[in-house]
């Protein structure tokens, strides 16, 4: 993926509102069922690669894709996240 | 690829995990399918908020195997950059909106790759072939809804080739192609603020792109050109007018 810059800073109120939503998002993740969890904290937190988690965990490679995306999925109910809508313009 | 095949390819799309051709046609799907992008958008929104959790305890099982993996932690965004980037608000219906120019960076800036190699693979780089900037900057006129510049970069070593349509996110972008002994330089020209933060370089894939706005323009460069060079080129046309 790209190298990202950003110059947003965030002020006093969005710092509790991110606060807030960081919890809000530890209780999703810790929703999840263990092995959709442990994919997840594998390759999100500590950065592994399909292999690695496959490997670690003692499963197919195909296995680590289909539980990421289902432990996605479920994360994205859990979290109502929203994608925009508007125009990428 | 159709959207079916995107959708299923997508977590993996975003953990970087595919071939170079399946990343391509996934990347190419994205170009024109909204639904399809928005969904990547959801992903992407989703890793930045679960990456920008400050601690997590992975499942008793699984913590020798981390405390015993060799190669340290990588491709974890720090999370100063983070949490300097992301702004979460909680909507109507209780669900997280996450607003960060990140993620839009780093799709476009994929994307502009992506157009970029499929140019090159399919050996489809221009539509008008001349190293005139008179006979390329008019072939615009009457297929796109705005006057591309196109500087002549000759005489600093950047002879043009030619320009093309293309498109971004489902949008049509001139494409004014340049090249540099034998690298080729592709100069993507659109209308609008795409929100990404301007001035910002990138470097996808060993590809390096830079993105700049001016004006009401939106110009994106990339180039497998070393980045010294490719910083030249971007120098030399912004100060000819692009």
């Amino acid at each position: 993926m790209a190298e990202r810059r950003a110059d947003d800073q965030l002020g006093p109120e969005e710092l509790v509102i991110q606060r807030e939503q960081i919890e809000r998002v530890r209780r999703a993740v810790e929703q999840l069922p263990v092995d959709f969890r442990e994919v997840i904290v594998l390759r999100e937190l500590e950065g592994c690669s399909y292999k690695e988690i496959a490997t670690m965990v003692g499963i197919p490679i195909g296995t680590v894709m289909s539980r990421l995306a289902r432990a996605r999925e479920q994360l994205v109910t859990l979290l109502h996240v929203a994608a925009p809508t508007g125009d990428t313009q | 690829m159709s959207c079916h095949d995107t959708l299923r390819l997508i977590d993996a799309y975003v953990d970087d995990e595919l071939s170079a051709e399946e990343a391509a046609a996934v990347g190419e799907h994205l170009t024109v399918c909204r639904h399809c992008l928005r969904q990547l958008w959801g992903r992407e929104d989703l890793r930045v908020l679960v990456r920008a959790l400050p601690y997590f305890s992975a499942p008793p099982r699984l913590r020798a195997a981390i405390i015993d993996r060799r190669q340290p932690r990588r491709r974890v965004a720090p999370l100063a950059a983070i949490a300097a980037a992301v702004v979460l608000a909680v909507g109507a219906d209780g669900g997280i909106r996450l607003w960060s120019r990140l993620h839009n960076a780093s799709v476009v800036a994929e994307q502009v790759m992506t157009r970029h190699v499929n140019a090159l693979v399919t050996q489809h780089l221009v539509d008008v072939r001349s190293t005139d900037q008179h006979a390329v900057k008019p072939w615009f006129q009457g297929k796109l809804d705005f006057a591309p510049p196109v500087p002549n970069l000759a005489d600093a070593g950047f002879p043009l080739l030619g320009g093309r349509v293309d498109a971004l996110a489902g949008q049509p972008v001139a494409a004014v192609v340049y090249e540099r002994r034998l690298h080729v330089i592709t100069a993507f020209v659109s209308v609008g603020d795409d929100d990404v933060p301007t001035e910002s370089t990138y470097n996808v894939r060993g590809f390096h792109e830079q993105h700049w706005a001016p004006r009401d323009l939106s110009v994106w460069i990339v180039s497998d050109l070393n980045a010294e060079e490719l910083n030249e080129f971007a120098q030399l046309l912004r100060a000819r007018g692009m």
